[in-house]
């Protein structure tokens, strides 16, 4: 049937200009096919070699057998090394005291000047003075009581008893009149609350 | 030696095989690719079944013998592999080929890659009516002005039975067309 008699067999499908049906494709698939179907080839070919690998006739039928037994051997080997030497907790006392007695560590502490402490908080005195007058050099000498007193009892000062008994060791503390008495379950419970290990060591 | 016979021999020759085979997809593949299309409908299913086809070809240029022409040949690979594909997609959905195609020309009004005007829709819709081998012998036919005696080794079908097919499905259409 040619095209003269579809058309006058058919008029409705004669009117379809150019038999176009419609379909499309995105734009340069075309131009990767040659590409796609060569990357195919040569990854088909790479599963088969991989199939090429063999197993021993059997093997998967006793895998599971193999495999538990061979946990399970590994279960009473740690089992048996779970063991500890005969009396070891008959022994195990006077195996600590012995320690004890012969490793002794004594802590030294290192030794610092007396003077290191006053120097720093008379050079701090003087580098907050510097800051304030900037004009003129100070020294202890230009400052007045007055103003020593003031950055003491503003707070400016920080100061602890051990300083200061470095820095005044005439000053005795039987000068000091306590107006309270301490009890002894006052002392006892100071020194149960603190390390007295380090209490002894600091002193 | 003919362009066919040359190319076949450069196919079956491991030295030139690869570039033999890169000039067969370049000068086939479009060819192959709208037949493949107008059966699988969606692009990315034709180009499936286009990687398919070559890899096929690729496999078995050395069982090819020649009695038939070489794009002939391929285009009965690319054929069998296309309705193999929609059977498998049917089957997968667990529908019969008839409601797979009902449903695929249903979806091309909302695909992309169909463009087509409302009689060329309407013109799928005429096709899918037709028993399968008529519509690919309607396609064969209008669309790919494809040659009686090609379409005979390619179908396997008698140029005689091809062309009463064909007259039949102009028919059929033709009423449809009508009738919508």
């Amino acid at each position: 049937m040619n095209k003269k008699e579809v058309h006058k067999m058919a008029p409705n499908l004669s009117k379809i200009a150019s038999k176009k049906h419609g379909f499309n494709v995105p734009k340069t698939y075309f131009n990767s096919v040659e590409d796609g179907v060569m990357a195919e080839l040569y990854a088909s070919n790479i599963k088969v070699n991989k199939t090429n690998y063999k197993t021993p006739s059997g093997y998967f039928n006793t895998v599971e057998n193999v495999t538990v037994a061979k946990l399970k051997a590994q279960t009473l080997k740690n089992e048996a090394t779970e063991t500890i030497p005969e009396d070891y907790f008959e022994n195990l006392e006077d195996q600590v005291l012995n320690k004890i007695k012969t490793t002794s560590k004594i802590r030294t502490l290192k030794k610092v000047s007396k003077f290191a402490i006053p120097i720093a908080i008379a050079a701090s005195f003087l580098l907050i003075f510097m800051l304030e007058n900037t004009q003129d050099t100070i020294t202890f000498d230009n400052l007045a009581t007055s103003e020593i007193e003031e950055f003491i009892n503003n707070d400016m000062l920080h100061y602890d008893a051990e300083s200061l008994a470095a820095i005044f060791p005439e000053v005795s503390l039987d000068d000091i009149n306590y107006t309270e008495t301490i009890s002894d379950a006052d002392v006892v419970n100071y020194l149960s609350e603190n390390d007295i290990d380090a209490l002894l060591l600091e002193n | 030696m003919d362009n066919d016979a040359l190319l076949v021999a450069q196919l079956k020759d491991k030295k030139t095989q690869e570039q033999a085979f890169r000039k067969l997809m370049s000068l086939y593949k479009e060819r192959l690719y709208w037949h493949i299309r107008k059966i699988v409908y969606v692009h990315d299913d034709a180009d499936d079944v286009l990687q398919n086809t070559f890899i096929k070809i690729f496999r078995n240029i050395h069982s090819f013998k020649e009695e038939s022409k070489l794009y002939s040949w391929m285009y009965r690979i690319a054929t069998n592999e296309a309705i193999t594909f929609i059977n498998k997609k049917a089957a997968k959905q667990q529908v019969d080929l008839s409601e797979l195609q009902l449903k695929s020309v249903e979806n091309l009004s909302s695909d992309i890659d169909f463009t087509g005007d409302e009689i060329q829709l309407l013109l799928q819709k005429a096709i899918i009516t037709l028993p399968h081998k008529q519509q690919l012998v309607f396609n064969m036919k209008y669309f790919d002005e494809m040659k009686y005696k090609e379409m005979s080794e390619i179908l396997d079908t008698s140029v005689g039975a091809l062309k009463a097919s064909y007259f039949h499905a102009v028919k059929k259409i033709e009423e449809f067309l009508k009738n919508h």
